[in-house]
């Protein structure tokens, strides 16, 4: 009897296909070292644009992209298939663009932006071509994102852009950033938003890197003066751009979800590690500390699990991702001053890559997450008002045209 | 509360939809305490010589609450197929309403007694344990401590069994007790005994308890004779044994503490919604608001944290097994909770100001429990020593 050609006979065969290209073309993962986020150099990143551009020619990049785009016109499973055979192989890493180009950017321009637009990019992208990055905060804009200033003004077929935007991961290396513009100013904040796709090599764009406390590059500011953009380089609609900002959220949600949350069940390896090089494993109230460590670490993935289980069945308001949020926030710093503590002196004077200088680098690392998408405050106000339902804050920008706000909060 | 997320009304005990098994007995188990000791009841039986209506436990026995942990063939059972899950969903209904008894400690007796009791035990005792007419309950701490195995209770063999003399602390409900589960040192071995409350030689101390809901008292024994067939366990079984009921019990106290903190904190939200300040409900400020959400995340890692524990202590009751890794999470589920309660106390009571310091309003009968709920089987600080024990230091 001869099997029929079912979807798992299909998946397999691919999946057997993409063995033998990857064990041919690809180099196992232990053979180099990737380097820290935020230190790519300009070399490491052209290599990979090769490497993306070899797999896109294969026919192994965009695997779940239509095939108009450029892409392979398979399903999620067969991308599943081939992600899997790769791990424990060296595919194409751009650091933090990888994520905000194909984890963000290309699902965003799939859902959201028009025909010509993604006929004109998402080949590109997947050619190693284009890498993305955001263009959301600015100097006088963070939490408040729609509060954005950088304004783009129609000018024959083209849109002229100027203003400065902040924390952008990668701009340095990037080709094109999503970028939020104002274009209207005598609307309601949010209804005058407009994304556009902003060419960060063009006249008028200047990426300046800025080093974080921790003494890395990974953000940079961009100043962009009189940067000409096409009109057909809008992103959703003019004007449209708080629904745009929504659909982004949500894909740059889940390419921030990590893997499968499990129980740690070993005791705090690296509290351990730090006691035992001081000798203290005998002290009781380091044994305290490292123990406080591991119930944090504990609860906090205890929480990973029955939240996202919880959003999965109720296919949830989403909200429920700042409990997540605020667990990071206020435990990251928590957990880095502990490991401070059980350190000591290990953290305040080290050799390159000891246990103490991973300790003082995750010490300053540790208050990221309290500020970074999405601030400690912001998330709570998100739980009181969305969860719990406590009345909304009084909203005194209401109704009003933007312009009338700025003017108005001058005078508080 | 919750209207955009119907998912976080979900029992701490188990994050999902209850079976069909579990809601009936949810439901029951909600009108049992509502039609027999709601507060205003519970209140006057707190302040009255019994700390609970005569025929309480007798009540819940028929609705399964003393033989989650027994087995079938015992005359024990459960719904679902772990009783430690129907226990801890018990214990949680339970702490919503800071129901009076023995729950725990009995609870612990009757999986002790299931697992390594001798032939009386179990064709005497147990039946009577599961069909709430036999008190037993779980008298652990020795003086100044609220633990075991420190030696509080001293034995030394004789012909037909052994004497037992010495004293346990911080005993629950021992007036009402039939019998007491206790850890003594026999001839240098730790072993565990049922003792006859009324044996010649057994005086119980009444004390006063923080928890006004609950009866406390101090066991004394002098020269009291048990047999072999008290015995439960032998010293080969007794170490794990006793750190098996330490796990049960700490399941269920930490079950318990979050049903009362859900509720409190549910109190507080309407309150925060209610209660009018400067024109408008101060629950619009956002230095009130920052507080709940702050509140909102610890009971949610509390809720998160009593569901690892039952699940990976479930496993181990369904294997018959103590295993470390299990252990390790009951122990990180009562330090976490015992400390998390403490905040969420604190701040509900901060959000109620003047009124959250009367005898009328209810907030300190949940501040009383989740005290002595953090205090007994296990500080927070002794959980985290035995983490750090349990994980190889």
């Amino acid at each position: 009897m001869t099997a029929m050609a079912t979807p798992q006979a299909d998946l397999d065969r691919y999946r057997a296909r993409a063995r033998e290209w990857i064990t041919a073309h690809l180099e196992p993962a232990a053979a180099k070292v990737t380097p820290g986020r935020g230190a790519e150099t300009a070399e490491h990143i052209s290599a990979q644009r090769e490497l993306q551009r070899s797999l896109y020619e294969a026919g192994w990049a965009g695997i779940d992209v239509p095939a108009e785009y450029g892409g392979q016109g398979l399903t999620p499973e067969h991308a599943a298939a081939f992600a899997d055979e790769a791990r424990g192989y060296l595919l194409p890493d751009f650091g933090i663009l990888s994520l905000v180009t194909f984890g963000i950017a290309l699902p965003t321009i799939l859902a959201a932006c028009s025909e010509s637009f993604k006929l004109r990019h998402v080949p590109r992208i997947l050619a190693g071509q284009e890498l993305w990055c955001q263009l959301l905060s600015e100097p006088g804009a963070g939490s408040d994102l729609a509060g954005i200033h950088t304004k783009a003004t129609p000018h024959g077929d083209t849109w002229i852009v100027n203003g400065t935007k902040v924390w952008s991961s990668g701009a340095s290396f990037a080709d094109f950033g999503l970028c939020i513009t104002r274009t209207d100013w005598d609307v309601p904040k949010h209804d005058g938003l407009t994304w556009i796709a902003l060419p960060l090599k063009a006249d008028g764009s200047t990426v300046r890197p800025i080093r974080e406390i921790n003494g890395g590059w990974e953000f940079c500011e961009v100043f962009l003066d009189d940067v000409v953009v096409d009109v057909d380089e809008v992103m959703g609609g003019v004007n449209e751009g708080w629904a745009f900002t929504h659909t982004m959220l949500v894909f740059e949600r889940g390419a921030l979800r990590g893997g499968r949350t499990e129980l740690p069940t070993v005791l705090a390896p690296d509290l351990v590690e730090l006691a035992a090089q001081r000798n203290r494993l005998g002290d009781s109230h380091v044994r305290q500390l490292i123990a406080t460590g591991h119930v944090y670490d504990v609860v906090r993935a205890a929480l990973v699990i029955r939240l996202e289980a919880v959003m999965r069945a109720a296919a949830g308001s989403g909200n429920l991702a700042s409990y997540l949020k605020l667990a990071k926030g206020i435990y990251d710093p928590l957990r880095a001053r502990i490991a401070m503590e059980v350190a000591g002196g290990l953290a305040v004077a080290f050799e390159p890559d000891s246990a103490g200088a991973v300790t003082s680098t995750n010490f300053l690392n540790g208050r990221v997450q309290s500020i970074a998408g999405g601030s400690n405050e912001m998330q709570r106000n998100g739980i009181a008002e969305k969860i719990l339902g406590l009345p909304r804050e009084t909203n005194v920008e209401k109704g009003k045209p933007f312009r009338q706000v700025l003017a108005d909060a001058r005078k508080w | 509360m919750y209207e955009n997320d119907p998912g976080l009304r979900a029992p701490a005990v188990i994050g999902g939809e209850l079976s069909a098994e579990l809601a009936l007995l949810r439901d029951s188990t909600v009108d049992f305490i509502d039609e027999v000791c709601p507060l205003p009841r519970l209140r006057e039986y707190a302040a009255g010589p019994t700390p609970m209506p005569p025929d309480y436990l007798r009540r819940a026995a028929e609705l399964g609450w003393f033989s989650m942990l027994v087995p079938d063939e015992y005359g024990g059972g459960c719904v679902s197929d772990d009783g430690l899950v129907d226990a801890a969903l018990l214990a949680e209904l339970r702490g919503a309403q800071v129901q009076p008894g023995p729950f725990v400690p009995m609870n612990v007796v009757a999986h002790a007694l299931g697992r390594r009791g001798s032939d009386r035990h179990i064709a005497e005792v147990l039946p009577a344990i599961v069909a709430g007419q036999h008190v037993a309950v779980w008298a652990l701490s020795d003086p100044e401590s609220t633990l075991a195995g420190r030696g509080g209770v001293i034995g030394n063999a004789v012909d037909d069994g052994c004497r037992l003399t010495g004293t346990k602390a911080v005993v629950q409900d021992p007036q009402a007790a039939d019998s007491f589960l206790l850890d003594a040192v026999v001839d240098g071995q730790l072993r565990q005994v049922l003792l006859d409350a009324h044996a010649n030689g057994v005086v119980v101390r009444p004390l006063e308890s923080l928890d006004i809901s609950l009866r406390m008292g101090r066991l004394e024994i002098d020269g009291v004779h048990v047999a072999e067939d008290d015995f439960v366990g032998t010293a080969a079984t007794t170490p794990a044994d006793l750190s098996t009921q330490i796990d049960v019990a700490a399941v269920l106290c930490v079950a318990e503490t979050v049903g009362g903190m859900n509720r409190l904190f549910e109190m507080t939200v309407q309150y925060a919604k209610d209660r009018i300040a400067f024109g408008r409900p101060i629950g619009s400020f956002q230095a009130v608001k920052h507080q709940l959400a702050d509140l909102s995340l610890l009971l949610e890692m509390s809720k998160a944290s009593v569901e690892a524990a039952v699940n990976a202590v479930a496993a181990d009751l369904r294997e018959a097994r103590t295993s470390g890794t299990a252990s390790m999470i009951a122990s990180t589920a009562k330090a976490f909770v015992g400390d998390a309660a403490n905040q969420i106390s604190q701040g509900c009571f901060q959000v109620f100001g003047g009124i959250g310091f009367t005898w009328e309003h209810d907030l300190h009968l949940y501040l009383r429990r989740a005290s002595v709920n953090e205090a007994l089987y296990g500080t927070p600080t002794w959980h985290r020593e035995r983490i750090v024990r349990l994980g190889g230091q």
